[in-house]
């Protein structure tokens, strides 16, 4: 048995090192319905096409696109573009499903009853969705340096900058994610609700802000932020903005989804 | 505090409606308690109350010694249950699933693999081990939400309607497993039901409910004798005659006597119903009578107590 011999908090949101195995026993259960499920192929087959289009289309149109991918940079830059959208789409395959999923399919009289606090549950859950969505994020940036070592032989050290901005969104997307997962009554509209909310509300608000107020800093929507992803490989910027964006966008909707969940009744 | 199972004053409101009302409620050690009541009684509500599926708006209740309502994970730890008709993750076999839930309570792996393979056999699951639970019927799976209640050896094992939605042949073999549930084992049982002749066959102690309270905790055997007479069908190889009715009637500590059909009903006394000379004053009769059985009286008083709760 683990030893409980050290606690954080008091009463209902203590934290034990018991509660700390109970929620890598959940993710990693989580992990394996990741894995054996379909989804994952969906989300593979869709960055693998990602990553064909990024190398093959240069390549066809070399002439064009040669003068735009001539430094190790650029072509980490013109990858790391498609990394917002898949984030979005592993938020929307896994972490708007993690909750939900439970009660649509009634897991949840089997893990619920356990001697298990429900916040264990949930960081089990976020961890694991943040893990495999970051895996795949992984091995897109290992494809995209591949990339880079054949056409430059080199790959830029800014790649790790990215890989960070990209971590930062992970977390954002998939806490925005599992908050629409813990307050809806089934998965597909979960899932709706991320997509729109990540893909449309940032883009209106943007144009909206760009005619109210032109040429303003608008740094605090996601869809900014997540331009620093491909962005900090390029010339020197601030990344504190980026990172205070996606921190906000994730841990905000993260807090009440775990609010909301230490409530909720079967 | 000495029972395993203390309810004190339990209540669970859902806006104006009282699902639940101040129930209080003792369940002794080592018994198997079925909990009994009309749709809506809340018996289920209860028993989510007790595995923290839901929260109780006011009360108290102790798994051994630990309340619930301020200490789920503590109160849960060595219980087992089963609600309802749980689904199971279904791209896991028993033997991933059982792994899972004993990783869980922090069992060791020696210890999972050693009481898997007694459980899966207890609830005849053993040629299933390795096979994804997705493609189970309704009756293994339920076989298999059994058998997860007893691993880490709980002292406490909470069932709500353990064979609900099962069919004739599926109802029949968890009630096999259900009555060597204690066979060798320390623990106690509570099991809600909609049925009276399982909870009559499996239980040794009953709770009533009705309209979210309590209207009668006892023993089996003291409810069915509440009236202090019992009921005992008689079978005959023929047509009962009036002067076969007569002959029953006539046996001492017999009250009346009556045809049902193809059998005689009799109502006797509670000293001539369990007395083994029963048997041979029928057999003496001469009247070809091949059988003869109790008729639980639970359901009378089953009844009896939900009208006039009313």
């Amino acid at each position: 048995m683990f030893k409980t011999d050290y606690k954080i908090g008091r009463g209902k949101v203590s934290i034990t090192g018991d509660d700390l195995r109970q929620s890598l026993v959940i993710a990693k259960n989580e992990m394996r319905k990741f894995l054996r499920g379909r989804k994952i192929l969906l989300f593979v087959l869709l960055v693998a096409l990602f990553l064909a289009l990024n190398i093959a289309l240069p390549a066809l149109y070399w002439d064009q696109f040669g003068s735009y991918l001539s430094t190790p940079e650029q072509i980490m830059s013109w990858d790391a573009g498609n990394i917002s959208f898949i984030v979005l789409i592993g938020a929307v395959l896994f972490a708007s499903f993690t909750i939900v999923s439970e009660f649509e399919e009634r897991t949840y009289l089997l893990l619920f009853t356990r001697p298990v606090k429900k916040t264990t549950i949930f960081t089990g859950k976020f961890l694991a969705c943040y893990a495999i969505t970051l895996l795949v994020v992984l091995i897109y940036y290992g494809v995209s340096a591949a990339h880079s070592l054949v056409l430059e032989g080199t790959v830029t050290s800014k790649t790790f900058a990215s890989i960070g901005m990209a971590m930062a969104d992970i977390f954002a997307l998939s806490g925005l994610a599992v908050f629409f997962s813990t307050i809806s009554k089934k998965g597909s509209i979960s899932a709706l609700m991320t997509f729109f909310l990540v893909l449309m509300v940032p883009s209106i608000l943007y144009v909206i802000l760009g005619i109210v107020q032109p040429g303003g800093d608008y740094w605090y929507l996601l869809n900014v932020a997540e331009g620093s992803i491909s962005s900090v490989i390029g010339p020197a910027m601030s990344i504190s903005k980026p990172l205070t964006t996606f921190l906000l966008w994730g841990s905000v909707p993260l807090l009440a989804g775990w609010l909301i969940f230490l409530r909720k009744e079967a | 505090m000495g029972n395993p199972i203390e309810i004190i004053g339990l209540v669970k409101r859902y806006g104006d409606f009282t699902a639940v009302n101040s129930l209080s409620l003792s369940i002794k050690k080592n018994s198997f308690t079925g909990l009994l009541g009309p749709n809506g009684a809340g018996k289920s509500t209860t028993l989510k109350m007790l595995t923290h599926l839901i929260n109780a708006t006011s009360g108290e209740a102790y798994i051994n010694g630990v309340d619930v309502t301020r200490d789920p994970k503590g109160a849960l730890t060595g219980v087992g249950t089963v609600v309802e008709t749980p689904e199971f993750y279904t791209y896991l076999t028993p033997v991933e699933t059982f792994e899972l839930l004993g990783q869980l309570i922090g069992m060791t792996g020696e210890a999972i693999a050693a009481q898997t393979s007694s459980i899966l056999e207890m609830v005849k699951m053993t040629e299933w081990s390795d096979k994804k639970i997705g493609t189970f019927s309704k009756g293994m799976r339920q076989r298999i939400a059994l058998g997860q209640a007893f691993l880490g050896d709980p002292s406490v094992i909470i069932l709500d309607e353990p064979t609900s939605g099962l069919d004739p042949r599926g109802m029949a073999e968890m009630r096999e497993v259900l009555k060597n549930i204690r066979n060798g084992r320390d623990v106690t049982v509570v099991m809600s039901s909609h049925m009276l002749h399982e909870v009559s066959d499996l239980c040794d102690h009953v709770a009533i409910l009705n309209h979210g309270k309590l209207i009668l905790d006892d023993t089996i055997d003291a409810v069915t004798s509440r009236s202090g007479t019992r009921q005992i069908i008689i079978k005959l190889d023929h047509v009962p005659t009036a002067d076969d009715v007569a002959k029953v009637a006539a046996i001492p500590g017999t009250l009346s006597a009556s045809r049902l059909g193809n059998e005689i009903e009799a109502k006797m006394s509670s000293e001539c119903a369990r007395s083994p000379e029963l048997f041979k004053a029928v057999s003496n009769l001469g009247i070809g009578a091949y059988n003869l059985y109790e008729n639980e009286s639970l359901e009378a008083t089953y009844l009896s107590l939900i009208k006039e709760s009313r």
